[in-house]
């Protein structure tokens, strides 16, 4: 934690204030309601800590404070906003998915009910996120605006500074222990170096950047400076008193509602991460058609893998596998696991993405005998067959800024190289004669078929890890505690035949 | 192209629906006027039917398939693609195909000729059967004229095979037997061409027109559809006899490269003792090593109700007819799935791997196994 000059001293004394440490000492969180002041426990109060961080490491003058203020309204109704639809949205899907999860685990299809049911609510509520995360980024735009270029920079880079923040506020005995593991640390020497991978961490930052802007979220600003419980922070840096309405917003944000208290939030949250990862296991289990004989052969390896999880894990430091060891050994258990595996399984795993709706080539493929549509962009190319050249245009323009919303950003020079390569195609399309069309269509729309950067990256990183000697998609697909429960439910089911 | 909505098919199927419920209830002739109102007008000197009786009252007995529909001056057969136009019998979907689309030959499906290899696949609209799981009614189970076409010739047709370079010409998606005539003579053409020529039908189907198609034909896949006369009464609308006799035919009367396809309905066909029996007819009829497709259902048409077919059934299916000594059996409309690829009979190994319809593997050389070197049957080149 950068805590520089003056700021330093208020820092620490806020930080104090939060522990509820030291009481008479002058704090912010005086006006507001008892229980703020133990906010530095669980997960909100760790993002107060972060905001208060963020603002020191950026040393924000009262000034800077001050204009920042009027941004609090909005960011305050945006935040009760959103609590409000995840009150309403969190319990639905709760409800679809465990439906959806229910016939998931048969492998019997889906009844449209269910699947339309999940698909809505799924997507309802990852539009809300998504729409908060757009309105509040939009809105830390103001802020990135009267930053100076150097805060921008520590912005732009900052992270949440765990040891910092717990140094300012541990008691004496957590800061023992913390002495304690340090000294026998230092007495085994220093750790082995951390390779160098700016290939691998290169690839990681663009695919990190491509997937925030297919799926807004929140940046460093938005996240730490426009919440609630940063305002108290802002607004006594501004000196000026809180309103009325930063305390509701404040007590929405550690509480909840009434109708929806934040602990029940909080376990809606816990339990739709479960189902989504429970169902994920299942698309996958379900798309592999696994043996008996697959299973047990993946579970024994999803075991071994737990296991050498588990003694890294608990081992005594010194005792601990050297990193390049450790990973040695679980690129040995993937190998493994992927010789269980038949050629087209491996296929199926090498194209699988986690998904909460399996894709339509994986629950239902076009079947032998069955005449398919074509891709969606043959069936573009059929419509631009068909129109003139000024409602291409308007087609053109309208399948890029999707494929942007989807795929992520493109630079200018490459939206026009896309709108060249979109138009030629159309334009050849609409040369040939309805039978040269039907039977190039294909080909046509492959040639227009977009880059998807998210997919090359991933493949690309999995590629950087087998090289590397790290374990890579099969690793993180299969060999984990929670998917080998999902095979051996499955195992159970395809012995008493309940499911396939 | 659209195919036709729902509702214009469900007024279509109300128009005829009497016609089809006379044959599901008594059998015999079935005359429909699914066509619709329009009266249908053959081009002057246009393609006729080749198959057909005229009576001396001006009527048409139709002799393509067993159904014999007779029908009047402006009436048309039950396949909804021929019509009698003053006594004489006339295709209504000559040159005129609804679908025209490159696909895998896997797609047919076909495993033992020439894998890996692309088709340009036609269909004319129209069926001389009414399965009910029909996966393309709306091509099917339309008059072949009610849908948006293409003007192809089987001559431009060669040509645009030709063009696109691909070397086989499929007949799938609906069935040649309802459009027989542009099916031969597409054929004819191709073979002048030396394109080959695929296609997959329910082959319910007299034997001479059967035989005069299969002549240009370098391979067959006969959907046979179930094993009891009941089946092809409560789901297809057709007679068993017919489609057994047709297989025969192919096996015993022609060079057709064949192959069968069983698509196991749960509750309808799935009986493991029926399975037997077929597998048992199969192999005294078109031997061990004619490959059976197991084909997976999945809720389609008029069939929305039912579940797919569970996996454990089609695997069941496959141990029965191996059991009862086929050698290649295959499981379709389910992948990755063993079933999908092709394994050496002799050495075991795993000859053609694949995924659905794409061929991830194929380690078969000059027809034989790389391993063991026997001889596998089928066309690989
Ligand atoms: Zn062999």
């Amino acid at each position: 934690m950068t805590l520089r000059g003056a700021n330093r001293v208020v820092g620490v004394r806020w930080l104090v204030c939060l522990a509820a440490i030291g009481p008479g000492l002058p704090s912010p969180a005086a006006d507001l309601p008892e229980a703020l002041r133990d906010d530095a426990q669980g997960d909100h109060g760790r993002q107060t800590v972060d905001s208060l961080d963020l603002i020191l490491s950026l040393g924000l003058n009262s000034a800077q404070a001050r204009a920042i203020l009027p941004l609090y309204a909005e960011a305050c109704r945006l935040h009760q906003s959103h609590y409000r639809d995840k009150a309403e949205i969190q319990p639905q899907e709760i409800q679809a998915y465990a439906a959806f999860l229910a016939e998931d685990r048969l492998n019997r299809g889906f009844s449209p009910e269910v699947e339309r049911s999940t698909a809505r609510v799924h997507h309802r509520a990852k539009k809300a996120r998504e729409t908060f995360a757009t309105n509040l980024n939009e809105l830390a735009q103001g802020v990135w605006r009267i930053l100076t270029p150097q805060q921008r920079r520590i912005a732009e880079t900052y992270k949440p500074q765990k040891k910092a923040v717990f140094a300012a506020y541990a008691s004496p005995k957590e800061k023992r222990n913390v002495a304690r593991q340090a000294a026998r640390r230092a007495r085994r020497g220093p750790p082995a170096p951390r390779r160098d991978d700016p290939a691998l961490a290169a690839a990681r930052r663009e695919l990190d950047t491509v997937r925030t802007a297919i799926h807004p979220r929140p940046d460093v600003i938005a996240k730490h400076l426009l919440t609630p419980a940063a305002a108290q922070w802002v607004y006594e840096l501004a000196g000026v008193r809180a309103p009325r309405m930063l305390y509701e917003a404040v007590y929405c944000w550690r509480f909840g509602t009434r109708d929806y208290p934040l602990d029940r939030c909080r376990q809606d949250q816990k339990a739709i991460r479960a189902l989504s990862k429970e169902i994920n296991h299942w698309n996958l289990t379900n798309g592999m058609y696994f043996s008996p004989g697959q299973i047990e052969g993946l579970v024994q390896l999803a075991k071994q893998a737990e296991q050498l999880k588990a003694a890294q894990r608990q081992a005594r430091p010194r005792e601990k596998l050297h990193p390049d060891e450790f990973n040695a050994r679980l690129v040995q258990l993937e190998l493994a696991a992927e010789s269980v595996l038949r050629p087209g399984q491996l296929e199926v795993m090498r194209e699988y993405k986690p998904c909460l709706i399996p894709p339509k080539n994986l629950k239902n493929p076009v079947r032998v005998g069955q005449a398919n549509d074509g891709s969606h962009l043959a069936r573009w190319l059929q419509r631009a067959r068909r129109t003139n050249n000024e409602h291409v245009d308007r087609m053109i323009d309208s399948l890029i800024s999707s494929e942007i919303k989807r795929l992520g950003p493109m630079s200018e020079s490459a939206i026009a190289e896309r709108r060249k390569l979109l138009r030629d195609t159309a334009r050849q399309a609409a040369g040939m004669s309805d039978v040269e069309f039907a039977l190039n269509q294909d080909d046509l729309a492959g040639a227009i078929t977009p880059i998807n950067r998210k997919e090359e990256l991933t493949a690309a990183i999995d590629q950087m890890h087998r090289i590397r000697t790290k374990p890579g998609r099969t690793h993180q697909f299969l060999l984990n505690r929670d998917f080998a429960n999902v095979l051996m439910v499955r195992y159970q089911q395809l012995k008493s035949g309940a499911a396939e | 192209m659209s195919p036709i909505d729902r509702r214009d098919f469900l007024t279509t199927l109300g128009r005829c629906g009497a016609g089809i419920c006379t044959l599901c209830a008594g059998g015999g002739f079935a005359v429909g006027q699914a066509a619709g109102t329009k009266r249908f007008r053959p081009e002057p000197g246009g393609r006729r039917v080749d198959f057909f009786e005229s009576l001396p009252d001006g009527s048409i007995v139709c002799g393509v398939c067993p159904r014999h529909c007779v029908t009047d001056d402006g009436e048309t057969g039950f396949c909804r693609s021929r019509t009698n136009v003053a006594g004489v019998y006339y295709p209504r979907g000559y040159g005129r195909p609804c679908i025209l689309r490159v696909d895998p030959i896997e797609k047919i499906p076909l495993s033992h000729f020439r894998p890996g290899s692309k088709t340009m696949t036609v269909a004319v609209g129209g069926c001389n059967l009414r399965c009910l799981y029909c996966q393309n009614w709306q091509h099917s189970q339309t008059a072949p004229d009610k849908l948006k076409t293409f003007d192809l010739t089987p001559d431009q047709a060669v040509a645009a095979a030709r063009d696109k370079g691909v070397d086989t010409i499929a007949f799938n998606y609906t069935d040649p037997v309802a459009f027989l005539e542009y099916a031969k003579d597409l054929a004819v053409a191709a073979r002048k061409a030396e394109i080959r020529v695929v296609a997959a039908t329910g082959a319910y189907i007299e034997p001479e027109p059967l035989l005069d198609f299969a002549r240009y034909v370098d391979a067959i896949t006969i959907g046979l559809k179930g094993f009891t006369q009941e089946f092809y009464d409560t789901v297809c609308s057709g007679r068993l006899d017919g489609v057994l006799a047709a297989i025969e035919t192919i096996k015993t009367k022609t060079n057709c490269w064949l192959e069968i396809v069983n698509l196991i309905v749960p509750t309808y066909n799935h009986d493991p003792r029926t399975i037997h029996k077929m597998a048992g007819w199969l192999r005294r009829t078109v031997g061990v090593t004619t490959p059976l497709h197991f084909s997976r259902f999945v809720p389609m048409y008029r069939l929305t109700n039912l579940p797919r077919t569970p996996v454990e059934t089609l695997e069941s299916a496959c141990r029965i007819a191996r059991s009862v000594g086929l050698t290649y059996v295959y499981t379709s409309n389910i992948a990755p799935h063993d079933g999908n690829n092709t394994y050496c009979p002799k050495c075991g190994m795993a000859l053609i791997e694949r995924l659905g319809f794409k061929v991830l593997e194929n380690r078969v050389r000059d027809g034989r196994c790389p391993a063991c070197h026997i001889r596998l049957p089928g066309v690989w080149t």
